[in-house]
């Protein structure tokens, strides 16, 4: 069996404010962020998690998110680079369903869908502070429809009918690709540990931790579910970290991101 | 049997950003706001809601949020307003005990804290994102001998309050309500005052900042659980509609300027 390969798949940038990345305690000021998704090729399948946002979604619905994304930044344009077809992608595993972590699901038409059962229960019945966080819908237009939000004209959604796989609780998906629960930022929200042959343990955050400031200064962000849960789940990413000396690899954050490998320079 | 009057003490103003007082929402930039307490005087004693913030306090834990607080806007300056002394006061009720809500409490030696039980524990054992807000436990010397807080300084008289912890909506005295309006702390009341000659009062505390907030549906950034937050903001929408009653924000920089204040009242 060859060596499980981790490619980070740069999705372009977002802007956001001091005080929506670091909850009350800012400083105020634009801050732009990177937002990427992370293609796993296992033994078992080629694994993808999240899928990064919508270029015509964000002008649509965000555009004060100031969205900076190339044809090469999209996940298309990313697999492209590396010669995967979206149709190669076995399953997409979404840490959560808020807008830049799952626009570009309805690419992947023959994969699976993977996530926690309480966050698809989440987007389905959304908070009223929530709705912009859960605002693109494609990734299930099905629900969409049943929603009453209008899709943009695309009769590719019309054919796409996504299957879901929920789960719950810790949950080793495939060898050493874990999903582990951090909920507080949505309602359910998976980290990702992977396993590699040649290195230390990967463990993705996702939105329980944005950047390597928010886990030195133990302060979450301003868009959250349950501050109490969120809190839990940074301490909880932390001590997971300790438990398996894995490197923790965070979801916004700028800084760290330059120093990642993109792309074809793949973590094995 | 006299009327009952409401008299809104001015507390002095503080300075937080627009994101503080609009969560996600803002827009950014400085807001200066008010903080007030109110006086009832009701036939069963004088109640005093919520007593400001500790000029002292601020300028030594949060000196960023700019407090600018007259004599005159300190408790005992207020009271003198209407001819009180401290010890005249029976009651304070607490909507919550965040700084700027119950600064006060310590110059009110002779009255009863009442407060929602779990405001008390709320205090006791704040989340590590609250630590701040419950920064000032003069409230409570024995809460903040627990927490490890320094004592008063030698040759201050020391203050044994009592209290009294309820829960559920009660009427602590005729035509004054206090109704569970939780999620910006774990156990917050707003109060309900019905009047003679008036439309009720109904003072929200922080479950609504402002006008604004509750016209945009916008819950403060300072929060335990936004949900239930934002069922509290729905609720007071929903009392003032069945009691018919004007609602009086805590920290509402633009209605505040039309309330009649100390040593004006309400009846």
């Amino acid at each position: 069996m060859a060596d499980t390969k981790v490619y980070l798949l740069d999705g372009g940038t977002l802007v956001i404010d001091g005080f929506h990345v670091f909850w009350n305690r800012g400083p105020a000021g634009e801050v732009r962020f990177p937002v990427y998704s992370v293609l796993i090729e296992h033994g078992d399948g080629r694994y993808i998690f999240d899928t990064g946002y919508d270029y015509d979604h964000v002008m649509r619905v965000l555009p004060f998110e100031k969205p900076l994304q190339t044809p090469e930044q999209t996940i298309v344009g990313q697999l492209n680079k590396l010669g995967v077809k979206p149709q190669d992608i076995n399953y997409v595993v979404n840490s959560h369903y808020h807008f830049d972590h799952c626009g570009s699901n309805k690419h992947f038409t023959t994969a699976c869908t993977v996530c926690h059962a309480k966050e698809l229960e989440a987007c389905t019945c959304p908070q009223p502070f929530e709705h912009l966080g859960y605002s693109d819908l494609s990734f299930y237009p099905e629900l969409a429809r049943k929603a009453g939000k209008t899709l943009p004209p695309d009769p590719a959604l019309d054919m796409y009918t996504p299957t879901f796989q929920t789960l719950q609780g810790d949950q080793e998906i495939a060898k050493g690709l874990w999903l582990f629960e951090t909920p507080g930022h949505t309602a359910g929200h998976y980290s990702m540990m992977v396993e590699l042959a040649h290195r230390r343990p990967m463990l993705f955050t996702a939105d329980a931790c944005y950047s390597k400031k928010n886990l030195d200064m133990m302060c979450i962000s301003s868009f959250h579910l349950d501050p109490v849960a969120n809190l839990k789940s940074m301490q909880r990413l932390k001590d997971l970290a300790a438990k398996y000396d894995a490197e923790l690899f965070f979801s916004h954050d700028l800084d760290s991101f330059a120093t990642y490998q993109k792309g074809a320079n793949f973590y094995s | 049997m006299p009327d009952t009057k409401v008299y809104l003490l001015d507390g002095g103003t503080l300075v937080m950003d627009g994101l503080h007082a609009f969560w996600n929402a803002g827009p950014s930039g400085e807001i200066r706001f008010p903080v007030y307490s109110v006086l009832i005087e009701h036939s069963d004693g004088r109640y005093l809601y919520d007593s400001g913030y500790d000029l002292d306090h601020v300028q030594r834990v949060l000196p960023f949020i700019k407090p600018m607080q007259t004599k005159t806007q300190t408790i005992p300056g207020q009271l003198s307003l209407i001819g009180l002394r401290p010890q005249d006061v029976n009651y304070v009720i607490n909507s919550h005990f965040h700084f700027d809500h119950c600064g006060g409490n310590k110059h009110l030696n002779s009255a009863c804290t009442v407060c929602h039980a779990k405001a008390l524990e709320a205090c006791a054992c704040p989340q590590p994102f609250e630590v701040q807000s419950y920064s000032d436990l003069s409230f409570a010397p024995d809460i903040a001998a627990r927490r490890g807080g320094a004592l008063p300084p030698p040759g201050v008289e020391v203050f044994t309050p009592t209290f009294q912890s309820i829960s559920g909506d009660q009427e602590i005295a005729k035509g004054v309500r206090l109704l569970e309006t939780p999620g910006h702390a774990g156990g917050h009341y707003s109060m309900l005052v019905e009047l003679s000659h008036r439309r009720p009062m109904l003072f929200t505390g922080d479950a609504a900042y402002s006008q604004q907030n509750l016209d945009r549906m916008i819950i403060s950034s300072f929060h335990l659980d936004p949900i239930e937050s934002y069922k509290s903001m729905q609720r007071l929408k929903d009392l003032a509609k069945q009691h018919d009653a004007e609602i009086f924000c805590s920290h509402d920089p633009t209605m505040f300027g039309g309330y009649q204040k100390a040593p004006g009242f309400y009846s």
